[in-house]
């Protein structure tokens, strides 16, 4: 007891040392050296082993596996597996290790189509011969003249011992690195040069699913997953032509994120196809892991927020846009195919179009349309009307919303602004909260929140109806960016309507006009084909199936027909 | 700047937006002033001569294809005549182009912008262009399509509904002023298609040049109908003590017709449109004057030239000091400074070119047969 009271008052009046903890990030080259000196880990290089410099596989195991264990630090990273085994081959033993990442491989592969084969003995690998083989006899002169090849491991190895269907050789450690990364394992072997990529990938994915963005009625229900292999088979699927052609890139210094560039070798334009590889080709990143950001760095301009590709996360949409002469891009990770070049239009296009009878397609892209304007405009228009334009509209639509403004102490602009800033957070906030609570957050914003700010006179009701037909508006936009782009363009309208009523939504409109006029996707004018008119040009609405005759002239592609000029040949 | 060859869509919106410009404003009214009750008759006569200016006009630049006005002047004269040709071209799209700014301005202030300054308004307007030449010469063309593909809708809306209000008895006494206002010195109404002075320097960005007479019919075809039309409801619409209003008179004729219970008076939509016009014809005609001054100089780029004519254009915007001035300067300054320039010495360039090319020709023929 005594004792306790002792030690609890010793503890209570100890001296602590109070230098309280405090890490920094060094932030230049110069304060990391300095840093460096004082620290008692060594400098960063000292780390780094030679070993990793190593291009070429060594025909000496031992250094190989030191090279390997260098490079992937397997001291510290955990799911590097090396198995080291003996291989049998015509009954003698070589040292050889495999090489792949917990995880990433199909371990069932594995054992039975690598291992076994190596390991176990069977006819294969323990039949006996000299290392001479003779491939041709020939007599002359009553000499028999023999043509001998020498045994060579590497090819027996290939031909009889890996009954896989994917085995590659490779040669350089970065080539060796790249196959571990995307999920093969390598087989090295002692005193070959080469090693063995074998194809045994068996990582856990997302299966094949229904759109979450993009949801159609009477379309195909299959969405693109994040393997981009999965991608190009659903793309093959439908295309079913083995014109199409999926070429592989790699992109980013250290990610080598594979992406897939895909179009119709019998229609796509050259040019279009080289422009996009040359864009693809020449990205100096460390690393890529998003469609979303591939398209801002491929796209011409930059600076615009209007969306310049068409990102699809559906497989029929993009095999049409394929079959119409454009560029697939796909990226391994991301569930979206990126299509160049887009326009305009094509961004009020939605792929339930092609589905629905033509009339009731034309009807939906004049509503949305009409949502573009609304989204734009609408606004805008109101602040500038009731500032300036009162004129405009009948006298007792005049009155009605000079009265319900009648006990609103703000102006006009402010009581929009506080609305609209309202309504993107509510918008913001529906998106971040976890899924059950979303339809709540709906109802406290817009019904809660809008009531009890009209009953507190900070805003007016018919503003109230401005911004949710604003809001409807803009959810009626196909495109996602498009709508993100007229949600935040809108806000300028706003301002300069405010300012200069008519005159200045003019001046927007004329800004918005222009850069959309100076806008190119891949060496497309954004607003064709209506601007400039092209030759084939028949309207921004769907023609009807039997009327398609042609692709779109703008893309220059190399078959420009699509369909005979009678295409119900049954009906002639 | 860079520009791509247009289309025949393209070079018709060109040449139709500075009519476009002119009828929106006070054009109708200066003719109407002229020469009274007999300004349709005056205007088939004005269209008839425009007819044939145009086909002169084609029939003459045939031998000179690829080429603009400026062009054929050097072919003509030198450097000398080339100069003498480009400056009055450049003086006269900026004056003109001062001129019309302010006549818009003065009228959007008297409608809505009363508490705004004149030079606030103009430097507003003056914007647009700047905007558009920096975004380079195809921006400025493509932007100019859309916006004289809006305007000719929402004029063909007001021409349409003020039928309702024709009086048709207005037509009489038929010929007006006189005969000499009707024929004579009505013929300098021909300042209405002033706009197609841009015909001159369309053609070495035309796709095809073969398209040029089509570009030049068509675009006359719809600028007569328009410039018609517009003076027909003028004329039945109003009484002549109303149409020397210094409002414009399309504004006017849109004012006193009925619209329906909803759009009691969608008068500001169309002075939307409108504004939207002078923006676009403001960007043409810089677009057009740094190609003309980059012909005469030897500048390397002319992206900055568009602050350079913008301020010009807002200097000579501001000088006049009453709306009365304003109208001396258009009635006078603007009708014959156009008709002798355009109309006259112009063409007087390509048929004395026509001469020496066929004389050049000629004495190329005799050089072979010898």
């Amino acid at each position: 007891m005594n004792n306790n009271i002792k030690q609890f008052f010793k503890k209570l009046f100890e001296y602590k040392d109070s230098t309280p903890y405090n890490f920094t990030l060094p932030e230049t080259q110069e304060e990391k050296s300095e840093l460096n000196t004082f620290s008692n880990f060594p400098p960063e290089e000292a780390n780094t082993p030679n070993n990793s410099e190593a291009k070429e596989v060594f025909p000496t195991l031992s250094v190989n596996m030191e090279i390997i264990k260098s490079r992937y630090n397997t001291l510290i990273n955990s799911d590097i597996i090396i198995r080291s085994f003996s291989l049998t081959a015509r009954d003698k033993e070589y040292s050889a290790f495999l090489l792949y990442i917990d995880g990433m491989i199909d371990a069932t592969s594995v054992n039975h189509f690598v291992l076994d084969p190596l390991m176990l003995r069977n006819t294969a690998n323990t039949y006996k011969d000299s290392n001479i083989v003779e491939t041709r006899t020939a007599i002359s002169n009553n000499i028999v003249l023999k043509k001998v090849k020498k045994f060579n491991l590497a090819d027996y190895i290939y031909k009889h011992l890996v009954p896989q269907n994917s085995v590659k050789k490779l040669t350089e450690f970065d080539e060796i690195a790249s196959s571990v990364n995307s999920g093969n394992c390598v087989l090295f072997v002692d005193t070959l040069n080469i090693v063995f990529d074998i194809d045994a990938k068996g990582f856990k994915q997302r299966s094949v699913d229904k759109p979450d963005n993009e949801i159609v009625i009477r379309g195909p229900h299959e969405a693109f997953v994040e393997a981009i292999r999965t991608n190009t088979s659903l793309l093959r699927r439908i295309v079913n032509n083995e014109k199409l052609i999926i070429e592989n890139l790699e992109i980013g210094e250290l990610s080598q994120t594979k992406c897939a560039v895909c179009y119709m070798e019998n229609i796509a334009n050259s040019d279009l196809v080289a422009e996009v590889k040359y864009r693809l080709n020449n990205i100096n990143i460390d690393y890529l892991t998003s469609a979303g950001q591939l398209e801002q760095l491929i796209e011409d301009n930059g600076k615009v927020s209007l969306p310049q590709l068409i990102a699809t996360e559906r497989p029929d949409k993009a095999s049409n846009y394929l079959l119409e002469g454009r560029v697939i891009i796909l990226l391994n990770g991301s569930p979206y195919a990126l299509i160049a070049p887009g326009t305009f239009l094509d961004f009020l296009s939605s792929p339930e179009d092609y589905n629905l009878k033509y009339k009731f397609s034309n009807f939906l892209k004049m509503l949305r349309i009409l949502a573009v304007l609304i989204t734009l405009l609408l606004p805008g228009l109101y602040v500038a009307i009731t500032n300036f334009h009162q004129e405009f509209i009948p006298t007792e639509l005049l009155f009605s919303i000079v009265a319900s403004r009648e006990a609103v102490p703000f102006p006009i602009f402010f009581e929009l602004l506080i609305m609209e800033i309202s309504f993107e957070l509510i918008r913001e906030a529906g998106l971040r909260v976890p899924s059950p609570i979303g339809p709540t957050i709906g109802i406290v914003g817009a019904l809660v929140l809008g009531q009890a700010a009209v009953d507190a006179s900070i805003v007016s009701p018919i503003l109230i109806i401005i911004v949710a037909i604003t809001a409807i508006a803009s959810f009626a936009i196909p495109d996602f960016s498009l709508g993100f782009h007229c949600r935040i363009a809108r806000f300028s309208y706003v301002i300069l309507g405010y300012l200069f009523g008519f005159l200045g939504i003019a001046i927007t409109f004329s800004i918005h006009a222009i850069i959309l006029c100076s806008l190119k996707s891949f060496g497309v004018p954004y607003l064709q084909p209506f601007v400039p008119v092209t030759k084939n040009f028949k309207g921004i609405l769907l023609s009807p199936p039997w009327k398609r005759e042609n692709r779109a002239d703008f893309l220059n592609v190399k078959r420009q027909k699509r369909q005979d000029n009678i295409s119900m040949k049954w009906k002639t | 700047m860079d520009y791509y060859k247009i289309g025949k869509v393209e070079a018709i919106a060109l040449i139709l937006i500075l009519m476009l410009n002119r009828l929106i404003l006070t054009l109708p009214k200066n003719m109407y002033l002229l020469t009274g009750n007999s300004i349709l008759i005056n205007a088939v006569w004005v269209i008839f001569l425009m007819f044939l200016f145009v086909f002169l006009l084609i029939k003459i630049s045939k031998k000179f294809v690829g080429q603009d006005l400026i062009d054929i002047a050097e072919f003509v004269g030198g450097k000398f005549l080339k100069v003498i040709i480009s400056t009055a071209y450049i003086v006269f799209f900026v004056s003109i182009s001062g001129i019309i700014l302010r006549d818009f301005v003065e009228g959007i202030k008297i409608l809505y912008y009363s508490q705004i300054p004149t030079w606030l308004l103009a430097s507003l307007i003056l914007v647009i262009p700047v905007v558009a030449n920096l975004h380079g010469g195809n921006s400025v063309i493509k932007f100019n399509s859309i916006i004289v593909f809006i305007t000719l809708i929402s004029l063909l809306v007001i021409l349409i509904s003020s039928t309702t209000t024709y009086v048709p008895q207005k037509f009489f006494p038929i010929l007006g002023n006189g005969i000499n206002e009707t024929f004579f010195e009505g013929a300098t109404n021909i300042y209405a298609f002033s706009g197609f002075c841009f015909l001159f320097f369309v053609m070495p960005l035309l796709k095809s040049s073969k398209d040029f007479k089509k570009i030049g019919i068509i675009s006359t075809i719809i600028g007569s109908i328009y410039l018609f039309f517009t003076l027909a409801s003028l004329l039945f619409s109003f009484s002549s003590l109303v149409s020397v209003y210094e409002i414009s008179p399309i504004y006017l004729i849109m004012r006193s017709t009925d619209f329906g219970i909803f759009f009691q008076r969608p008068d500001a939509i169309f002075v939307f449109t409108w504004i939207l016009t002078l923006m676009s014809y403001l960007s043409v005609v810089i677009m057009f004057t740094s190609i003309i001054f980059k012909k005469i100089t030897n500048i390397k780029t002319t992206k900055y030239l568009p602050y350079i004519l913008v301020s010009l254009i807002l200097i000579i915007c501001l000088i006049p000091s009453n709306l009365a001035q304003i109208k001396t300067l258009e009635d006078t300054y603007y009708r014959y400074f156009n008709v002798v320039l355009v109309f006259i010495i112009s063409p007087i360039i390509l048929v004395i070119a026509n001469f020496k090319k066929r004389k050049s020709m000629e004495g190329a023929k005799i050089e072979k047969n010898l």
